[in-house]
């Protein structure tokens, strides 16, 4: 097959897929290779040693839910001694926004592409504040976690079912042309989502539904999660096919920023995470802000969050530009992807597709890497959400992967 | 002497035959856009001349523009219109300025007639029919009733009315809930599912969302509002983000109101299901907004614009409760498969108070899906069509901001002078009625409201 065969074969995956949510389950009963003491996390894989604060801090929160450990000193002391096993999520079919930490008694949604046939999970999102994400692991934290996944989950995945699952990428699309991107902005698809779900929540005749509709519908972020599960479903179909240079993945996990193309297989491409260019709540500054984190670039590889900019026109604002900024954002990103998405179309650029199908050779040939549009987190563990802004691929990651796509094994 | 040396530079003024003449023998000039101020009518410039600009008028104008614009809507209840505004018995509200039976269009007739039926005044259409020729039944404008409608506008005593309270001045506003789309009364619609779903929003779903409604503390709409602006909604033709996020908000409380599941999930069903839910929100917490601006002796600023199908009707900020009414236009637009423009009613509705605080079609440029949906063009005709609008008003909303105007505020403080001056009307965003009753929504598109309201008005401001 030729590169250009690889390439229209990807692609044609990517557009025809189509993502469904079927409900919710615990995480060991679904997620492959997820056993006990078995702590997946976002991006590229990583130990321990090299974590930064806010994963560390997701982690332990992880550690005192699942009860393998009882207090925080314990929890690092189980990491330390290689009492877990840390993976990728992108290794399990599965992505984590921030921290993206998930272990076994988690819910997570299912996301089906009705295409492929291929499933792809996400945890619920906790909304904001104090959050596993973010790596607070606090009291409240902990009660949440438990809510969640044992009363909110039940009630949610029995409407799921009631409801015949939810038609995400459409739900994107209609989100689409209501200002979302989907990435740092899921206030239109979590409105949708909440309305679409809420009679069945209602009929669900068990439960507290009322508090399930409330948590539903109180932060904007609430349909992250299911978004990017949607896009890694999508993208892991158009994954490992010989020759393509697609790209499949791009993950931060706080201290790398790692990318994985189609045609190179599981291999990830790395880079030291970059810093977020962007507005800051008050009281915090440059200073204070982890490095690049989260599995949430997997949007950007689907044609959605900063390729979708142009749509959003309000997160710019957020992040101190112009509207001008969130077209132009947009029009780079044509400048380095062999399509536009034929589901997601951008009203104010007269209903264009998205630019979908990030070429490595693109960004090498013209210097222009993916932009991401992102949350900021504190480098600190548990302090949350600190800003907000838009991040610069490394170009590393992709030269290495042109490297790789040229040596001849890759042929 | 370089004079001669050099290409002519040419600035043509008015007239663009100058510019086209040049332009075909190729040479290249500047066109300025410009024409007599109202069409060169000597009488109508002479008027606007005393009217412009008079410190009194500015400064009416002012705080006529101020409660337009700080208006504080909040949807704080659901109840029955008997109990809401105290309509009686055996009276129907109608949308647009006053109308007798005679002269209104048959889709607001059907209406009417449906009304009567639901309400068991007559058993069918022959015997409520005989009641309104009788004289028997009350007609009266929705606005007389600090009350709104769309399209049709029907409004009678047991129908559970929305209750805005307009915390910025203490007056109320009301509208009925929205029906739905298909086969409904608003569009003139009239057969057995219309007066059953109506039963239905009378005993079932009226009553929850009242009750989720009053325990929520109240629903404060502006924030929300401005939201939707930049979610894409315009809010008269596209209202599915602001349905969205009134669904999200409301839900909690209409689980905690509702006796059983099965009641709420049909409420959660009709409430999410329809996209066009918050329109007649939108249009009551507009009705709420302009109300008080109504009587602020001296401004020129209209306040209500309204179409009954036969008349469009506008009243102005300084003229109190009088009517200046011009024969209505046709939209045009765009129609469902199988209609036409032959098949569509004249403009109805009390739904232009939307655009009268700044939403609908002069904010077009915030809804670029709009724009096609309505076969007014795409984002570059949305964007003009708003920018029009700013030569007719005094000001840019100070909390409806358009993302795509780099959060511009939109238009609003539509000045009658200038309407007059320019002979820009306002452009208005609309659903489109089958002409036969019965047949409900055929379509969607624009419309101008027509010069000689305003030109009225201006007369009157004269005086």
């Amino acid at each position: 097959m030729t590169t250009g065969d690889a390439n229209r074969e990807a692609l044609h995956r990517i557009q025809t897929s189509k993502a469904t949510l079927v409900g919710l389950a615990t995480a060991r009963e679904v997620v492959p290779g997820l056993r006990d003491r078995v702590v997946l996390h976002a991006g590229p894989p990583i130990g321990w040693d090299r974590m930064c604060g806010p994963m560390r801090g997701a982690v332990i929160g992880a550690s005192l839910f699942e009860g393998w450990a009882r207090t925080p000193e314990d929890a690092v002391r189980l990491a330390e001694s290689g009492g877990l096993a840390f993976d990728s999520c992108h290794h399990h079919r599965a992505v984590g926004p921030m921290a993206g930490i998930i272990t076994a008694s988690m819910a997570v949604w299912i996301v089906r592409d009705r295409a492929s046939g291929g499933e792809a999970y996400a945890t619920i999102n906790m909304g904001q504040g104090k959050v596993l994400r973010m790596g607070a692991y606090d009291a409240s934290v902990l009660e949440r976690l438990t809510w969640m996944n044992r009363e909110l989950a039940p009630v949610v995945d029995a409407a799921l079912r009631r409801a015949g699952g939810v038609e995400v990428t459409r739900m994107i699309a209609e989100a689409l042309g209501m200002g979302d991107e989907a990435h740092n902005r899921c206030k239109a698809a979590t409105s949708l989502f909440v309305r679409a779900l809420a009679p069945h929540v209602a009929a669900s005749r068990g439960g507290d539904v009322e508090r399930a509709l409330a948590f539903m519908g109180h932060a904007d972020s609430f349909f992250l999660n299911v978004a990017m599960a949607a896009c890694k479903a999508t993208l892991d179909a158009a994954h490992g096919i010989a020759g393509a240079t697609v790209v499949t993945a791009m993950a931060r996990n706080g201290t790398e920023f790692g990318i994985r193309v189609s045609g190179t297989g599981d291999r990830w491409f790395t880079a030291p995470a970059p810093k977020v260019r962007g507005v800051y709540f008050p009281g915090y500054g440059p200073e204070d802000a982890n490095p690049d984190i989260g599995d949430s670039a997997i949007t950007e590889t689907a044609g959605l969050g900063a390729c979708a900019l142009a749509a959003a026109p309000a997160i710019v604002q957020l992040v101190g530009g112009t509207s001008q900024l969130a077209l132009d954002t947009t029009r780079d990103m044509y400048e380095i992807t062999l399509t536009e998405h034929e589901t997601y179309r951008i009203p104010a650029l007269d209903f264009r597709g998205t630019p979908l199908g990030i070429d490595v050779r693109k960004v090498v040939e013209t210097g222009i890497t993916p932009v991401i549009d992102t949350g900021i987190a504190h480098r600190e563990a548990g302090v949350g959400q600190i800003g907000a802004g838009l991040s610069a691929a490394p170009m590393e990651c992709f030269i290495q992967a042109l490297e790789a796509l040229a040596a001849p094994a890759a042929r | 002497m370089t004079l001669l040396d050099v290409p002519p530079r040419v600035v043509t003024i008015g007239l663009d035959i100058f510019a086209e003449e040049l332009l075909q023998v190729g040479v290249s000039q500047v066109h300025v856009d410009w024409r007599p101020p109202a069409g060169g009518d000597p009488r109508l410039a002479a008027l606007l001349g005393r009217l412009t600009p008079r410190a009194e008028i500015e400064s009416a104008n002012a705080i006529a523009l101020t409660r337009l614009v700080e208006g504080d809507p909040v949807l704080v209840d659901c109840r029955p219109a008997h109990e809401a505004i105290g309509l009686p018995e055996r009276t129907v509200l109608h949308a647009g300025p006053p109308l007798g039976w005679p002269r209104m269009c048959p889709p607001l007739q059907a209406a009417v007639l449906c009304a009567i039926r639901y309400e068991g005044w007559a058993a069918d259409d022959a015997n409520a029919r005989r009641l309104v020729e009788r004289g028997e039944i009350t007609l009266a404008p929705c606005h007389d009733w600090r009350s709104v409608g769309p399209m049709t506008g029907i409004i009678t005593a047991s129908m559970p009315v929305l209750v805005i309270d307009n915390r910025a001045h203490g007056n109320r506003a009301h509208a009925t809930i929205n029906e739905g789309l298909g086969k409904v009364l608003r569009f003139g619609a009239n057969d057995a599912s219309v007066v059953e779903r109506l039963r239905w929003l009378r005993d079932d779903a009226g009553p929850l969302l009242g009750t989720a409604l009053r325990a929520s503390g109240g629903i404060d709409l502006r924030p929300l509002m401005a939201r939707a602006l930049t979610m894409g909604d315009e809010m008269h033709q596209r209202n599915v983000a602001a349905s969205a996020l009134l669904g999200r908000v409301l839900m909690p409380h209409l689980a905690r109101a509702a006796r059983d599941t099965a009641a709420l999930a049909r409420v959660a069903e009709f409430v999410g299901g329809n996209d066009q839910f918050f329109l007649n929100v939108a249009m009551a917490a507009g009705k709420a907004i302009t109300d008080p601006a109504l009587g602020v002796a001296g401004s020129t600023l209209v306040v209500t614009m309204a179409r009954n199908g036969t008349e469009f009707g506008i009243r102005v900020a300084g003229l109190g409760e009088r009517w200046f009414t011009a024969p209505v236009n046709t939209p045009r637009g765009l129609y469902f498969p199988g209609y036409g423009a032959e098949d569509a009613n004249p403009d109805i509705g009390d739904s232009a108070i939307v655009e009268t605080i700044g939403l609908g079609g002069v904010a077009m440029a915030a809804s670029p899906a709009v724009a096609r949906f309505v076969g007014a063009g795409g984002v570059a005709e949305a964007l003009a069509a708003t920018a029009e609008i700013r030569e007719i008003t005094i000001a840019e909303h100070p909390h409806f901001r358009i993302p795509t105007l780099d959060d511009a505020g939109a238009p609003v403080g539509i000045d009658v002078r200038r309407v007059v001056e320019t002979g820009i009307t306002p452009l208005i965003n609309t659903g489109i009625a089958g002409r036969v009753p019965g047949t409900g929504q055929i379509g969607a598109g624009v419309v101008r409201a027509p010069l000689a309201c305003f030109t009225q008005a201006l007369e009157a401001l004269g005086e």
